[in-house]
């Protein structure tokens, strides 16, 4: 039995190939070895952009209007790494208060409720629609309008406590303040998101099992949330890192606040952004491996989810051990 | 195990009338089929059974028990959901789709039920999980994920998750029609066995040998009425309607 197959002719060689595949002959000498394959488009890509690096690195080593060894000095300066440290604690701080105000609005938005799902609709609207910086210098400056904080019944002139507002909400707290409740907006989002991507089986199969909504969400849904949640939360965590540094317009007592201080009386103000800006690199650096950590532990057996129906036996056990 | 009540259920969707009217009585022990065309409002009867689906009008109940609701001043009132889910721990469902926890490995599958009704220490409910994955021919699986399993050890583990808190009545949906064919067999087994125990079961199927066979009971519903009740043999041998005389035709 002869099948033809029809191949254009070697313009190279100008042999005519073979046409038809003779199923009784012998087989061709086919070479065994596949030929490495070589990137030259990508060799050159690098060097340019090597050579490109160079240029950069060398203009702004050799810059007479930036001395290194004054970023040297102040990059371990004691009230830099006091900014540092407050820096950090105003990102934690904020993204904990941004987690807890989402998960309260994401699951408002998805709520059948019509009065929670448009309370979460326009919390959204509004913390995601005014900049961050209005709302920072917005709490830092709300004694202007509302000189005392405190509880109680309005109208009534009854309160359990009042405290003058600046003792209440220092700059730190008022960044806090700001910071997590602008941030909430879009933890919300990406929690409901998040909880969205969960396929309705498991609701389903979780309340049959007769579990409550609350335990359905915390043990069910949630965890298999968090897989989708987490790459969009540690973007939003990083850009908060960076947000952090609006609070200076209040003196929030971050790494910029301090470096425009220290600034302030030696005007070292390009030294003193370099040093600013090389911590926030350090520190987004830190937070992006342990976004990999974290993306990598959730993954536990949600891993494989895709590629359904194994057959029993042809599993790799070491896959499961993620 | 439980007897079931259902009594004149009414169902809408929307502008959708699903269920127009359902009455049906599965006695304790019974094992029964429930068929029906695509459509026809077989799996929201199911979830009124346990209450995943709330009924518009009428009732259901279980081993006596009102499911969902609370009867006060004439009238029926939701139960809380703390309630609710309480009264579906003793019902065991399992779907077509398995719906099995992809984050957790098997034993965790059906430990997390029990757990959270705290129904016994965790080495306790491990020892039963074990038992009851033996019991589904799946010991050697309890550490495997469920995306490492074929669809029948899959539905076969559902199964045994169901059967975690002891449940009086098991509703299956659709049980076998997720699976490749040479995956069936092993699933009704499993449920051949259990009928065989005397659970109360009911079983939304295409698996029209398994309802022959296995079936106490056979009620064919269509465009959201039950149009048929009655014995296997009667309604396969001698179909009394023309709805269920097309059905079988297809089938
Ligand atoms: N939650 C819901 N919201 C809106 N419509 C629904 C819902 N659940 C079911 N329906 C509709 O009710 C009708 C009956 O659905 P049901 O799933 O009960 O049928 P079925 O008999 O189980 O069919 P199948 O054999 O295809 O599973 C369908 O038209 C479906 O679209
Ligand atoms: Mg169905």
């Amino acid at each position: 039995m002869q099948t033809s197959i029809n191949q254009p002719d070697d313009p190279a060689t100008g042999a005519r190939m073979r046409t038809s595949v003779d199923v009784d002959a012998p087989p061709a000498a086919v070479p065994d070895v596949v030929a490495v394959k070589r990137h030259y488009g990508r060799w050159v890509a690098v060097a340019i952009l090597a050579a490109l690096a160079v240029g950069a690195v060398k203009s702004l080593a050799q810059n007479p209007q930036l001395e290194w060894d004054v970023v040297g000095q102040y990059l371990f300066d004691g009230l830099i790494l006091e900014g540092l440290g407050q820096t950090v604690v105003l990102a934690l701080l904020s993204m904990l208060g941004a987690t807890a105000i989402g998960l309260v609005f994401g699951f408002f938005r998805l709520s059948k409720n019509p009065v929670l799902g448009t309370l979460g609709s326009l919390y959204v609207w509004v913390f995601r629609s005014v900049p961050a910086l209005i709302q920072i210098l917005f709490w830092g400056n709300l004694a202007l309008f509302a000189p005392r904080l405190g509880v109680g019944i309005p109208g009534t002139g009854w309160s359990l406590i009042s405290a003058p507002t600046n003792d209440v909400l220092s700059p730190f707290a008022a960044s806090i303040v700001a910071l997590s409740i602008a941030n909430g907006a879009y933890l919300a989002e990406i929690i409901r998101a998040g909880l969205l991507s969960v396929d309705e089986g498991q609701r389903l199969a979780s309340s049959a099992l007769g579990l409550t909504w609350w335990q359905a969400q915390r043990k069910v849904i949630l965890p298999q949330a968090l897989r989708v949640m987490i790459p969009p939360a540690g973007n939003q965590f990083i850009t908060l890192l960076k947000e952090t540094s609006l609070v200076s317009v209040i003196a929030g007592g971050d790494i910029l606040s301090k470096a425009e201080n220290i600034a302030g009386y030696n005007l070292r103000t390009i030294e003193l952004l370099v040093v600013a800006a090389i911590w926030y690199l350090l520190v987004t650096s830190a937070a992006t491996l342990g976004q990999n950590i974290i993306e990598r532990r959730t993954a536990r057996g949600l891993l494989q989810q895709k590629r359904k129906q194994k057959p029993a036996g042809a599993v790799d056990m070491k896959e499961a051990s993620l | 195990m439980s007897s079931v009540d259902i009594v004149n259920v009414h169902k809408s969707f929307g502008d959708n009338h699903i269920l127009k009217g359902i009455d049906m009585r599965v006695r304790q022990g019974e094992v029964v089929c429930l068929l029906g065309p695509s459509g026809s409002g077989k799996s929201t009867l199911l979830r009124c059974i346990n209450g995943l689906v709330m009924p518009d009008q009428g009732h259901v109940s279980v081993g006596g028990t009102l499911i969902g609701r609370k009867v006060q001043g004439g009238k029926l009132h939701d139960l809380s959901d703390k309630e609710a889910a309480g009264q579906r721990e003793r019902i065991g469902m399992v779907f077509q789709q398995f719906n099995l926890f992809p984050h957790l490995d098997v034993r965790d599958n059906l430990v997390l039920g029990p757990r959270a009704h705290r129904l016994g220490g965790k080495a306790e409910l491990e020892g039963k999980a074990h038992q009851l994955l033996a019991k589904v021919g799946l010991s050697d699986r309890a550490k495997a994920f469920p995306s490492q399993l074929s669809g029948g050890q899959q539905q076969r583990v559902a199964i045994a998750r169901a059967l975690m808190m002891g449940p009086g009545l098991m509703l299956f949906d659709e049980p076998t029609s997720a699976l490749d064919p040479e995956l069936v067999g092993e699933v009704l087994d499993t449920m051949r066995s259990l009928a065989q125990e005397g659970m109360t079961m009911i079983v939304v199927t295409h698996e029209m040998a398994f309802a022959r066979q296995v079936a106490d009971r056979v009620v064919f519903m269509a465009d959201g009425r039950i149009v048929e009740d009655t014995t296997p043999d009667s309604f396969f041998d001698n179909p009394g309607t023309e709805r269920a005389r097309a059905f079988l035709r297809l089938a």
